[in-house]
């Protein structure tokens, strides 16, 4: 029943003045008209002729029957307005207004590149669950073209059309589903919040088909006539959520100046290329799919079927910087002679590429960028420098820029090359790709190349948040790669290997001193943590949080202090507003930590004392990140009469238990990367106590794949539990699954295995 | 009358959009003396308010039904204080197509005095996330002080269309408050009743009464508030906060007396006025209610077949658009779109059964987020739910179309021991729902298992009767249906990650009158330490029952668990030929109120049994009570950690 408001102070998030509402007339007749003209559902679909799903997926909760999306780039052939990208608001407000709704609306118009995109989906819901999911379905009604229609085809056949005029708008458009948002749509923000409406579904019930399709008419806008444009790259495995009968994407090009790149990994069907009506039509479909399953240590983007595609366009349509020429190209693999000969045409002749806003460090051109931190440099009297410290300074310098605000990898390689190249210092060019994304060979578009600078025998990879010069994040770490002098094009590439970091480069160390509370079973924790290379990648971003780390960064890149450059009445203002955020976190920073080991422990930490950050990690001269921590953990004992059963080794934090039907494998391991964990957990022996059961807790497996070695032993009356894990390399074949298995199995065992602690 | 913190999620996005106008604000003496007594209150507030003060005048108009209807304004002033530099402070006002902003000003402090900014707030929505669509709306001013002390002030003039929708003054926030005084200007022509509730000696509420002619003024004045949290699991608000009902009782209008709610009988005159609104067409369901009948030779079965069709095939979407809070859909409407909101299943079930030739009512209730007495109080905050009310055989039933999976003759708890008032054509009646004994609430778990060699073995029955059958329903048609055999598998493995079950088989899950029954056969592994031929092995597997209602040591709000229920379990292990039972935990009660655990461990022959059974019938815990709270749970989760030994 109706809530009536109480005055209450309530702080609720912004949002468009246009709340909660029915839609209007105006909408309406244009979304009519949008429909009318885009032939939504068309009955005549061939791909849209099923309505029944296997008796194999009769267990599931929901079926796609089938699913098309279409993309239309830079659509030809439509009016005037939805090619300068007129908002609906602007028409529908044209007539009160005399036009100017109309000329406000298009005030902004510049250069832009219209995509339609257009997604239909029919989906056989066979339970409440996919019922109560499907309820309300949701339609965007922002820009002149966009169009929506759904219907329900009953049990027998019936097919009942959704009346739109119920539709009402949507308050909080984060609230509506991704399945609703298209792929080449721009991310909701302050600046761009489009209208959604959400209609509930009448009528609906188990076993309906619900079927939707709709039309987003999307806009990249630019400042000018760009050279070349690379649209966001899409990656689509082809098991869904949900099983899948038949699904489609079509991508239609009408301008010559358009090229798809494309690949189909891991068996994926191809697209295949048509002509229709004078345009490009590449067509990709694919059948009977199960749904995906949630499998551990699986890279899905490189071991289950998919296909990835993006489109590019280029001012000139024969440009060298087009990755594929023709669709036969796409279907191979890419030689080292192609990769490398497409690389350099980027590196060398790539400057339009800094105009594209993929590539551009943020609020500038990598030129202009480059020459104020080389101008701020020399201010600094950091060019004067040794070429190791300058090299240095200079990565710690862009890393200040990076921490902020995120550059491309080309972006950075251009103007740390650069940099360099201002005092000289002759570089190499490294290129490779993410490994968690792709193969070198597999590469489809220039999106996917990683740019790294290498100088001597460092390599110096994009520094983001926290890398130090020469450390390499890892998803390079040992990737294969093609290098190239960074100032002359015609020099001799070579094939190299990104330096792989091992076992004892990555290693996290915890130093655990526990003392046991007999009466409360509550266990007081002391821990120290040291962690190194790829370990510290793994937690640096956890331990930093709400800790004023970035305080000291000066001294990294050589600055004066945190505030240098801000006028006084700026520097007062920005300290003042910094010394109040560190008391928020030093508040928060706690209750972040101690829900990090509840987690880590699932246990109950009764409380958690503290906290110290002994060493960022984020100089070179300290690489290493260390922190310790103390806390009470609640319920590791329990009494047995007068014996009291210990769950010490849990201080390992949570080892990984295999279930049953995750024993059988086909896919290839993938750990990440290698590592070691060292435990070294010590704890008095309660007065009046002895401890037995030591033997439990020795584990020793060794093999290909790693190891689990655990040693439990009495001294000084103390309990001393020492445990190392090693994974030993990042990937394996699905065959060693079963050494796999024996490691993690001891491990677990170890984290079940109890001590007695045996009253004297 | 519910009100959402959820919006305080997005404070910061918030001020973000409010105009910027620090440039204009100073602090002064007198905001640094406000600013060190609100922080005596609220250490950590970063703004609280020095004073708010609302004056409340009546007034008249013509209703929808024609006839005149009072009509409120209220003029607020909130004067606003920074307790910390740099401090976002705003104040959002919400209303709705009844309670309208009529006027919303903001002030800041600048040199001598408060400066207006010129500029309009920002108009937000107020939808809640479980409501589909309603009117509630916000405009909200702020914006960041530089210093602590700096002041500001927001004034505010809304418009209650129709009193009747003023129905509660809290005198508490989300901020810390030095004084907050509320003046009720009431005319002679208006017999207006003012219910003080929660006015407990904790509190600091000063009551005069003034009388200047034909006008009497009631002021409250209360003093030093503290900012109300929200915390999870919170005991609704009227339970515990103090704060006034407003109940226009009767008016004069040109000498001739019109009665508001005088007694339940106006409440319920208006209230059976909104519910014909509905415009009923009830052939449409006529042939349904054949299907659904056909067949059936018992009332019972008739009746069932009807309200579990409901329950099946409505979903729930909730209306709260103007009237459309108060005036059920149509029953056509709700029929033909298979979905709606509490009031509209409530007139489909009572219009389905009349057809059926059932003594069927639709009916309005507070469910227990509420507290008053219908008897007591006649105000449009008693209620917020809507039911069916139905008669057959001497015996009351209680149906409710919202409750997806609630047997016919059971209640959910929200709404067992709730008054409810039944729609009887120009009457009305008054029915209480039965509070269901705790023992039909139960869930119970038997284990028969096996201690072989380091493995225990066994077989595993869970039973869920009463609420706890409903909240098993709802759990497991809100997981997909491949996941469910997950959820299933996971209860007879005790939710024990070292246990694995197999041959589980299930009770019929679509029939919601039996019973639910889980059980299969179950291995566990890594459970047994072995010691110089000493078994050390634990077979309480609920040893996390409550402890996760340890309430934080800045706790609030009083706790309220929203369920009563009795979990009983029965444990048996098996040992090994020749072995014996070295120790094992000694017997153990404890209780908080009605709330308990007892438990023992016994031998029988060559088997250990674990009897345990907690019982939670006192679902709510006050911060007065958190000690003793917290030494029940702290001696149960003692309790918990008891192994037993066995010597071979």
């Amino acid at each position: 029943m109706k809530r009536i408001p109480v005055i209450l102070i309530l702080c609720i998030a912004c949002s468009s003045v246009f709340a909660q509402q029915h839609i209007t007339k105006g909408q309406l007749e244009f979304l009519n008209k949008d429909n009318k003209n885009e032939k939504l559902l068309a009955d005549d679909d061939a791909d849209f002729k099923n309505n029944t799903a296997p008796a194999k997926w009769n267990d599931e909760s929901a079926v796609i029957l089938s699913q098309k999306t279409s993309f239309d780039f830079d659509r030809k052939g439509v009016s005037t307005g939805k090619r300068i990208g007129r908002n609906i608001w602007g028409i529908v407000f044209a007539l009160p207004t005399l036009g100017t709704s109309l000329l406000l609306a298009n005030a902004n118009n510049t250069t832009a590149m219209l995509i339609e995109e257009r997604e239909r989906r029919r989906l056989l819901l066979k339970d409440k669950f996919a019922v109560d999911q499907y309820s309300v379905l949701y339609f965007r009604l922002a820009a002149e073209g966009d169009a929506f229609q759904a219907r329900i085809i009953k049990a027998n056949g019936t097919v009942q059309p959704v009346d739109l005029s119920e539709a009402l708008t949507v308050e909080n458009i984060q609230s509506v589903p991704g399945l609703f948002r298209s792929y080449t749509d721009h991310r909701f923000s302050a600046s761009y919040r489009p209208d959604y409406f959400k209609i509930a579904m009448p009528d609906l019930e188990e076993g309906d088909i619900i079927e939707y399709e709709y039309v987003n008419m999307n806009q990249k806008t630019f400042t000018h006539n760009p050279a070349y444009v690379e649209f966001d790259p899409i990656y689509y495995l082809c098991n869904r959520s949900l099983p899948v009968m038949h699904q489609v994407i079509e991508v239609v090009s009408e301008d010559r100046r358009y090229h798809v790149g494309y690949k189909s990994l891991e068996g994926a069907p191809d697209f295949t290329e048509t002509t229709s009506k004078g345009n490009k039509v590449y067509r990709w479909e694919d059948n009977d799919r199960d749904k995906i399953t949630d499998t551990r240590f699986l890279d899905e983007y490189l071991e289950m079927p998919s296909v990835k595609f993006q489109m590019v366009y280029t001012r000139n349509s024969d440009d060298e910087l087009v990755w594929y020429k023709n669709l036969d190209d796409t279907k191979k693999d890419l030689s080292p002679e192609d990769l490398t000969n497409k690389i350099k045409a980027f590196w060398f002749n790539g400057s339009k590429l800094l105009d594209e806003s993929n590539y551009a460090p943020p609020g500038g051109d990598a030129g202009s960028t480059e020459h104020s931190i080389y101008k701020l440099m020399k201010k600094r009297g950091l060019t004067d420098l040794t070429d190791d410290d300058y090299i240095n300074k200079a990565y710690y310098t862009i890393r200040s820029y990076t921490l902020y605000h995120g550059w491309s990898d080309y972006a950075f390689a251009k103007i740390f090359a650069k940099l360099l190249d201002e005092k000289h210092i002759p570089v190499e060019i490294v290129v490779t790709a993410y490994n968690d994304r792709t193969k070198l060979d597999k590469i489809a578009f220039a999106d996917e190349l990683v740019w790294i600078v290498k100088y001597k025998d460092h390599y110096y990879c994009n520094p983001g948040e926290h890398l130090n010069p020469g450390e390499i994040p890892d998803n390079l770490n040992g990737n294969t790669a093609v290098r190239f002098s960074a100032g002359a094009e015609n020099s001799k590439t070579s094939s190299d290997i990104v330096p792989q970091s091992d076992t004892l480069e990555n290693k996290l160390t915890e130093q655990i001193s526990a003392s046991l509370d007999i009466a409360t079973g509550n266990m007081s924790i002391v821990k120290d943590v040291e962690a190194r290379g790829l370990m510290k990648e793994d937690l640096i971003d956890d331990i930093l949080a709400l800790t004023p780390f970035m305080q000291n960064d000066y001294t990294n890149y050589g600055g004066t202090d945190m505030w240098e450059g801000l006028s006084d009445a700026g520097q007062e203002k920005a300290m003042t507003e910094f010394n109040q955020q560190k008391k928020e976190w030093k508040d928060e920073k706690p209750k972040l930590m101690q829900a990090r080991a509840e987690n880590e422990y699932g246990h109950r930490i009764e409380t958690y004392t503290d906290f110290k950050l002994l060493q960022d990690g984020r100089s070179i001269k300290k690489k290493l990140l260390k922190y310790n921590e103390s806390f009470t953990i609640g319920d590791m004992t329990s009494a047995a009469g007068d014996d009291i059963v210990l769950s010490l080794s849990l201080l390992t934090g949570g080892q990984t238990k295999i279930k049953k039907e995750e024993r059988t494998r086909t896919y290839p391991i993938d750990i990440g990367f290698p590592r070691e964990f060292l435990w070294t957990i010590s704890m008095p022996i309660p007065a009046g106590y002895t401890v037995v059961g030591l033997d439990g807790l020795k584990k020793n497996v060794v093999n290909e794949c790693g190891s689990f070695m655990s040693t439990a032993d009495v001294k000084d009356n103390n309990i001393v539990i020492s445990v190392k894990k090693v994974y030993k390399q990042s990937k394996f074949d699905a065959s060693k699954w079963p050494l796999m298995l024996e490691m993690l199995d001891a491990g677990y065992r170890f984290t079940q295995s109890k001590l007695i602690l045996k009253k004297l | 009358m519910r009100v959402s913190f959820k919006p305080y999620l997005a404070l910061i996005l918030l001020f973000t959009c409010a105009h910027c106008i620090a440039q204009q604000q100073t602090s002064d003496d007198e905001g640094g003396t406000q600013a060190a007594l609100l922080k005596k209150l609220a250490k950590k507030a970063k703004y609280g308010a020095s004073l708010i003060k609302t004056d409340i005048n009546f007034s008249t108009t013509k209703g929808i039904t024609g006839e005149p209807v009072v009509t409120a304004l209220e003029q607020g002033q909130v004067e606003m204080v920074s307790l910390e530099d740099n401090a976002y402070m705003g104040y959002m006002l919400p209303y709705n197509q009844f309670v309208k902003l009529a006027d919303y000003d903001f002030y800041i402090w600048y040199k001598n005095g408060f400066k207006s900014q010129k500029y309009p707030p920002e108009k937000m929505s107020l939808a809640d996330d479980n409501i589909f669509l309603d009117d509630n709306y916000g405009e909200f001013y702020g914006f960041k002080a530089a210093e602590m002390g700096q002041r500001c002030k927001f004034v505010y003039k809304y418009v209650y269309t129709d009193a009747k929708y003023f129905t509660r003054i809290f005198f508490h926030q989300g901020i810390p408050i030095k004084e907050n005084t509320v003046n009720i200007n009431v005319p002679s022509w208006l017999d207006l009743d003012i219910q003080e509730e929660n006015f407990s000696s904790a509190y600091h509420i000063k009551k005069t009464v003034h009388k200047d002619k034909d006008i009497t003024t009631y002021t409250y004045t209360a003093d030093n508030l503290e900012a109300i949290k929200q915390e999870e699991s919170s005991l609704a608000r009227p339970f515990y906060l103090p704060h006034l009902i407003i109940t226009v009782r009767s008016y004069r209008v040109n000498q001739k007396k019109y009665n508001g709610f005088k007694t339940l009988a106006d409440m319920y005159a208006w209230y059976n006025f909104l519910y014909k609104k509905a415009g009923n067409d009830v052939s449409v369901l006529k042939d349904q209610v054949t299907t659904l009948t056909q067949g059936k030779t018992s009332d019972e079965d008739k009746i069932k077949a009807i309200y579990y069709w409901v329950q099946d095939n409505i979903r729930y979407l909730a209306f709260e658009e103007g009237y459309s809070g108060f005036v059920p859909q149509s029953v056509q409407t709700v029929f033909k779109n298979k979905y709606g909101d509490c009031k509209g299943m409530a007139n489909l079930v009572t219009e389905m059964l009349k057809l059926a030739g059932y003594d069927a009512h639709f009916a309005w209730i507070g469910t227990r987020d509420i507290p008053y007495s219908r008897t007591q109080v006649q105000s449009l905050c008693v209620d917020n739910h809507a039911i069916c009310v139905l008669y057959l055989n001497g015996k009351t039933y209680f149906i409710d179309g919202t409750e997806k999976y609630q047997a016919l003759g059971t209640n959910a708890y929200r709404i067992s021991g709730k008054e409810v008032l039944v729609q009887n054509g120009d009457g009305y009646k008054v029915e209480t729902v039965p509070v269901a004994p705790l023992e039909t609430n139960q869930v119970t778990t038997t284990a028969k298992l096996t201690l072989d060699d380091d493995k225990i073995t066994g077989h595993v029955i869970l039973t869920f009767n009463g609420n706890t059958r409903s909240l098993f329903h709802y759990i497991y048609n809100a997981i997909p249906a491949d996941k469910r055999k997950d959820f299933t598998r996971t209860l007879v493995e005790l939710a024990n990650k070292n246990a694995e079950a197999t041959h589980i088989k299930t009770s019929d899950f679509s029939n919601r009158d039996i019973p639910i029954t889980v059980e299969g056969d179950v291995e566990i592994s890594n459970q047994v330490t072995l010691v110089d031929n000493v078994y050390y092995t634990g077979i309480d597997f609920f040893s996390g029952t409550l402890t996760g209602f340890i309430p934080d040591k800045d706790r609030q709000t009083p706790i309220d668990f929203e369920e009563t229920f009795i979990d009983a379990s029965q444990v048996t292990l098996a040992l090994p030929n020749g072995a014996k039972v070295q120790a094992m935990p000694k017997p153990f009660t404890g209780a908080f109120k009605d709330n308990s655990l007892n438990a023992s461990y016994t031998v029988d022959g060559n088997t250990v049994v674990l009897t345990k059974k907690m019982q939670l019938a006192s679902p709510v815990i006050y911060p007065a009570d958190f000690t003793a709270w917290n030494d029940f749970i702290n001696k149960v989760r003692a309790f918990n950690r008891s192994d037993i030994s066995i010597h071979l």
